[in-house]
């Protein structure tokens, strides 16, 4: 199955991907392409099949209702690009 | 053999009498780093003055009969494991200055133990790629040939091993990421059951796939580090909580008996006749070590590169979503507004392949094509993993013999134009992955030109031992393992 | 209004309620409001690379026993899924939620609206997830800041079927489900901090009509009062649209309290596409039968239990019963109060409860957990009045005795010395000098100003300081006035 260029747009647009215009085509092409590969899948009988989401069947572990965390700010926003205040700085959000 | 580092096993011999010291053997892998390194590019981080301190502590520990086999031993970490307070960068320009505030379980468990972390080996970035080209920090050359590729993801792991810059290193495997570059470097790779191993830590590529493993000369080497890496982890919650077995002690058994199933699929169009051949050496290796070889048909194997790469890309697009310029890693400059932070410093931060394959993945995500590409990959997952669970049964094999990759290390600059010829050089690991089996890829010979060939060996759930047990009897059987590239300029 | 008659109201709601556990969802940091920013995050709710989610096994208590009170089915094979998008406050990317196998489905609640019918309203789904972040903008110049202390917060999303048909009917029904989780101890069901949030699918369509109009939903609904002015507003704009030609589009809408509107917010959204899947990193929750049998054993009593059982074993009026069921606190009051007064009447302490102290407890706006007079307390009071210890009207006065200074009933009336007086002999001494006393007022009585009972009945009280057993006082001067 092949892609359109705005499809591309598009999905670059979910994945929050800025793509200069000129590669736009250069997408289009390797994705179609890899998108080609899958096509064989269709052919495969999958009815009633459980779709398998986890290499290992297991049951959710689950721990203690307890708190262990303290205040750990400063390391936690010692990576950070930007910060004031003790929060992460982002451009004004506009709601 | 070139002595110049000794393997695990040795080194913990030579240790434990006192022979050698854990700092000698650390000055020894830096030095071998500093002089080396430049040609290969193994390393993205090296850590001197940490390895040092750790290895003196190492040696005072010992001296304190507090040591264990991994006490004071020099390895190399992919780096892609959080290391506290040392730089992880996961061969991206996304996180070149990343210092993780906590240690992954794996490199914890590790350090407990008392080894010695030289550094940080370069990797693929964010592990997507299978010749170590989509590095950041530029491609890895393979010690037997430095115009050839070392393999990917975990190339500097690989290479950092083959050429001796440490005892043993830690990779990671979400396609063949450990094995490939084991094969196609001369080396023992192996990865684990998925769940085996704590993933808390790692950075995530593919979370239902990713799992670490050991990458090292020998199998024993490879045994003595899964039994440090290995058991449950209350931090990773698709950590198995099952106990971990002596793995020491399946090394000795014997082969006399076992099942080997070799599966027609492996051996098809695409794989090379001298990679071939050395794999029907292999079977008749154990033949003679009294194995019982049975042809098996695993006809789901075709369908393995296509299930991979939506099931893959799909959940690596959701797992780099957080690289978003905000807590941590690259930053664009001056940001007119949030989507304009998002979208320039993803673009600048990742490199070609990474947003390929998040494109790929949220396209296959996305409303509409849901059922058609993600669902339909995961139904063909069950169908796979049920194809090697039918085979191990139904032939009641220990282990699946096959080659690791359909030929030897290519030339760095070869494939990286051309995804789609990339990705196919993982045929015969995928599959592996997307059932969740624990693999190793052993040497078995070299190729006209000199290259690495390895084999696969693929046990069923949790078995690590039979495929330990196999691989032990081959490399007592064969000198393979003791190949090196030698210094070469 | 007369268009209005025309067409019906069709209103179904998704209610964020973030669960009342110690530590997060995924991780152990502390569920608290109003810390710092950021100083109650680490790297896993904050989405640091590498690091895993694990599930808080309170946070599935919670969920299996709010499914059992709303009578839903708790799939037993349930999974998180992750629900993908941008934005500052959800670190990750995207949101761990439920998508195709929530925990509970099919449930159910009955509302009483005032003057209308039982009504029962179906309970689509609830499923479990972590909450965001927040994102600050007030009085921040040229940026936004981000305080992450919210994120990884349990919350349960309750959807309700679209049954609803009026503001008055969404009232009731949040009132009623935001008792039963308070009740429940799942949640404080505070609105205005957040812990309890709603957001109003609203349509309308012409009456008759079976097809559900386009709707718009209201976000920014920080109180049950405005949830109601907020879908008054909307169903008026909505009507008009139509009156006039025009089209509602399908739209998220914010409400303005303070202008009394809705806005849209059309244009600052991205189209979205939540990409959900299964969650890679957590396995699938399995519950076992046991589990949930063992949580429905241990679960209050629900409210619509309660009340039939009230006016039952204690006798109660209706009144009196919904008063004293309307929510947990004041139900567990009322009932250890009445363990405390055995043997008296539970209908006189459901008087002291509803009256005395709910009276002055409304009057100083104190809720009934923070009562300064304990229930223990109160039902001994009651248990004192049955034995004859002390009258009603002293009671009173331990009562404000009690509420000024807490303590045992018992314990006050001996050191204020306010033990009633039934000694028939000390009564008649005091009746005979009063008498005495009063010999033109006993002329005066025995001529048939019968009225002048009260007056020698006061007096002898006020003597005794209120501590004569207004029984005996009774009986011994009758018997003596009769001469």
């Amino acid at each position: 199955m092949s892609i359109t260029e705005q499809t591309i747009r598009h999905v670059a647009t979910l994945a929050r991907l800025e793509i200069p215009p000129e590669e736009i085509p250069v997408y289009t092409g390797q994705l179609s392409r890899i998108l080609e590969l899958m096509e064989q899948l269709r052919a495969i009988p999958t009815e009633g099949i459980d779709p398998m989401s986890h290499a290992v069947e297991m049951t959710i572990p689950q721990r203690e209702d307890r708190v262990v965390n303290t205040d750990q700010r400063d390391l936690m926003l010692s990576n950070a690009p930007d910060q004031a205040e003790g929060c992460f700085r982002v451009p004004k959000i506009i709601e | 053999m070139d002595a110049a580092i000794p393997t695990l096993a040795q080194a913990a011999r030579a240790l434990a009498t006192g022979e050698l010291s854990s700092v000698e053997l650390t000055r020894a892998c830096l030095e071998r780093i500093e002089r080396l390194d430049p040609s290969l590019n193994a390393f993205i981080t090296v850590d001197a003055p940490g390895a040092l301190a750790a290895a003196e502590q190492a040696d005072q520990r010992r001296a304190r009969g507090e040591a264990n086999p991994l006490t004071g031993i020099p390895l190399a970490i992919k780096d892609l494991f959080c290391t506290k307070g040392l730089r992880t960068t996961c061969g991206s320009r996304m996180l070149e200055g990343f210092l993780p505030p906590y240690e992954s379980t794996v490199t914890a468990r590790l350090r407990a133990a008392g080894a010695v972390v030289l550094g940080k080996t370069n990797m693929d970035e964010f592990a997507m790629g299978s010749s170590n080209e989509t590095s950041f920090f530029g491609p890895v050359a393979n010690p037997w040939d430095r115009t050839r590729t070392p393999g990917g993801s975990s190339g500097g792991s690989a290479a950092a091993v083959a050429a001796g810059l440490c005892v043993a290193s830690i990779g990671t495997d979400t396609g063949g990421s450990i094995r490939q570059p084991a094969a196609m470097t001369g080396i023992t790779g192996l990865k684990p059951t998925y769940g085996r191993v704590s993933r808390f830590g790692m950075v995530a590529f593919a979370s239902s796939l990713d799992q670490a493993g050991p990458m090292t000369r020998d199998i024993r080497d490879a045994a003595m580090l899964l039994q440090e890496m290995a058991g449950h982890d209350p931090m990773d919650s698709t950590a198995i909580d099952t106990p971990v077995p002596d793995y020491g002690a399946a090394l000795e058994r014997s082969v006399r008996g076992l099942r080997i199933g070799v599966p027609e699929e492996y051996f098809g169009e695409g794989l090379h006749p001298e990679v071939r051949a050395a794999i029907e050496q292999v079977t008749r290796v154990y033949r003679e070590l009294g194995a019982d070889l049975c042809p098996i048909s695993l006809p789901m194997t075709r369908h393995a590169i296509p299930t991979y790469y939506i099931i893959a890309p799909a959940e690596a697009s959701s797992n780099l979503a957080r690289y978003d310029g905000i807590r941590f890693g690259h930053r664009c400059d001056q940001p007119k507004d949030l989507k304009d932070l998002y979208a320039r410093t993803r673009a600048e931060g990742f490199g070609a392949e990474v947003k390929r394959r998040i494109m790929l993945g949220t396209y296959v995500l996305s409303s509409g094509y849901y059922d058609a590409y993600y669902r339909k990959a995961q139904r063909v997952r069950r169908l796979i993993a049920e194809d090697f669970a039918r085979a191990f049964r139904e032939h009641d094999l220990a282990v699946i013999l096959t080659p690791t990759a359909p030929e030897t290390a290519f030339r760095l600059g070869e494939k990286n134009q051309d995804p789609v010829s990339m990705y196919l050089s993982d045929i015969y690991t995928i599959n592996v992955n997307l059932a969740g089996l624990p693999a190793a890829s052993l040497p078995c010979g070299l190729d006209a030109r000199g290259l690495p060939i390895g084999f696969q060996l693929i046990g069923r759930p949790l078995d690590e031992a039979a495929i330990l047990t196999a691989g032990h009897a081959y490399q007592q059987a064969t000198q393979w393992h003791l190949a090196s590239p030698g210094e070469q300029p | 209004m007369s268009a209005a008659t025309h067409y019906e109201t069709v209103i179904g709601l998704e209610i964020h309620t973030q669960l009342a556990t110690r530590s997060k969802i995924f991780c152990g940091c502390p569920n608290r409001f109003g810390s710092a920013p950021n100083t109650q995050i680490c790297p896993v709710c904050a989405a640091f690379p590498g690091v895993l989610p694990v599930l808080n096994r309170a946070v599935l208590d919670m969920a299996i026993m709010t499914g059992l009170a709303l009578n839903g089915q708790i799939r037993t094979v349930n999974e998180f899924a992750r629900k993908n998008y941008f934005y500052p406050d959800l670190p990750a990317g995207y949101q761990i939620s439920q998508f195709e196998l929530p925990i509970v489905e099919h449930g159910e609640m009955m509302i009483e609206p005032e003057g209308a019918p039982r009504k029962r309203i179906g309970i689509t789904r609830a499923h479990m997830e972590v909450d965001a972040g927040k994102n600050l903008h007030e009085g921040i110049q040229g940026a936004s800041w981000v305080d992450l202390n919210r994120t990884g917060t349990p919350l349960l999303e309750i959807v309700t079927e679209p049954d609803l048909r009026s503001a008055a009917e969404t009232g009731a029904f949040l009132k009623k489900l935001r008792a039963l989780v308070r009740h429940l101890g799942v949640c404080d069901g505070n609105m205005e901090e957040g812990s309890f949030r709603c957001d109003a699918n609203v349509s309308i369509r012409p009456l008759g009509e079976t097809r559900l109009g386009t709707r718009a939903e209201i976000k920014n609904l920080n109180s049950i009062r405005n949830v109601m002015r907020a879908i008054d507003y909307e169903v008026e704009r909505q009507i008009d649209l139509i009156e006039a030609g025009e089209k509602v589009i399908q739209e998220t809408r914010l409400w303005d309290a303070n202008q009394n509107h809705t806005r849209s917010m059309r244009g600052k959204e991205e189209a979205h596409d939540y990409r959900y899947f299964p969650e890679p990193d957590l396995p699938r929750v399995v519950i076992d039968a046991a589990r949930i049998e063992a949580i429905r054993a241990a679960m209050p009593e629900l409210p619509d239990e309660k009340f039939p059982r009230f006016q039952k074993e204690y006798g109660l009026t209706d009144y009196d019963a919904g008063v004293l069921t309307a929510d947990r606190e004041m139900a567990d009051f009322f009932e250890q109060a009445v363990t405390a007064a055995r043997p008296a009447d539970p209908k006189a302490v459901a008087n002291w409860v509803t009256v005395e102290l709910l009276g002055r407890l409304n009057r100083e706006g104190i809720e009934i957990a923070q009562s300064p007079v304990a229930a223990e307390a109160l039902g001994k009071l009651t248990r004192m009045i049955h034995a004859g210890v002390i009258s009603g009207k002293i009671a009173k006065t331990v009562f404000m005795h009690m509420w000024d200074k807490g303590g045992d009933p018992e314990r006050i009336v001996s050191e204020q010395g306010l033990l009633q007086v039934s000694d028939q002999g000390a009564i008649e001494t005091e009746v005979d000098r009063m008498l005495a006393l009063h010999a033109d007022k006993v002329e005066q009585y025995r001529a048939g100003k019968v009225q002048l009972m009260g007056f020698f009945v006061g007096e002898i009280m006020k003597a005794m300081r209120g501590k004569a057993n207004p029984g005996v006082v009774n009986t011994l001067l009758k018997e003596k006035l009769a001469g």
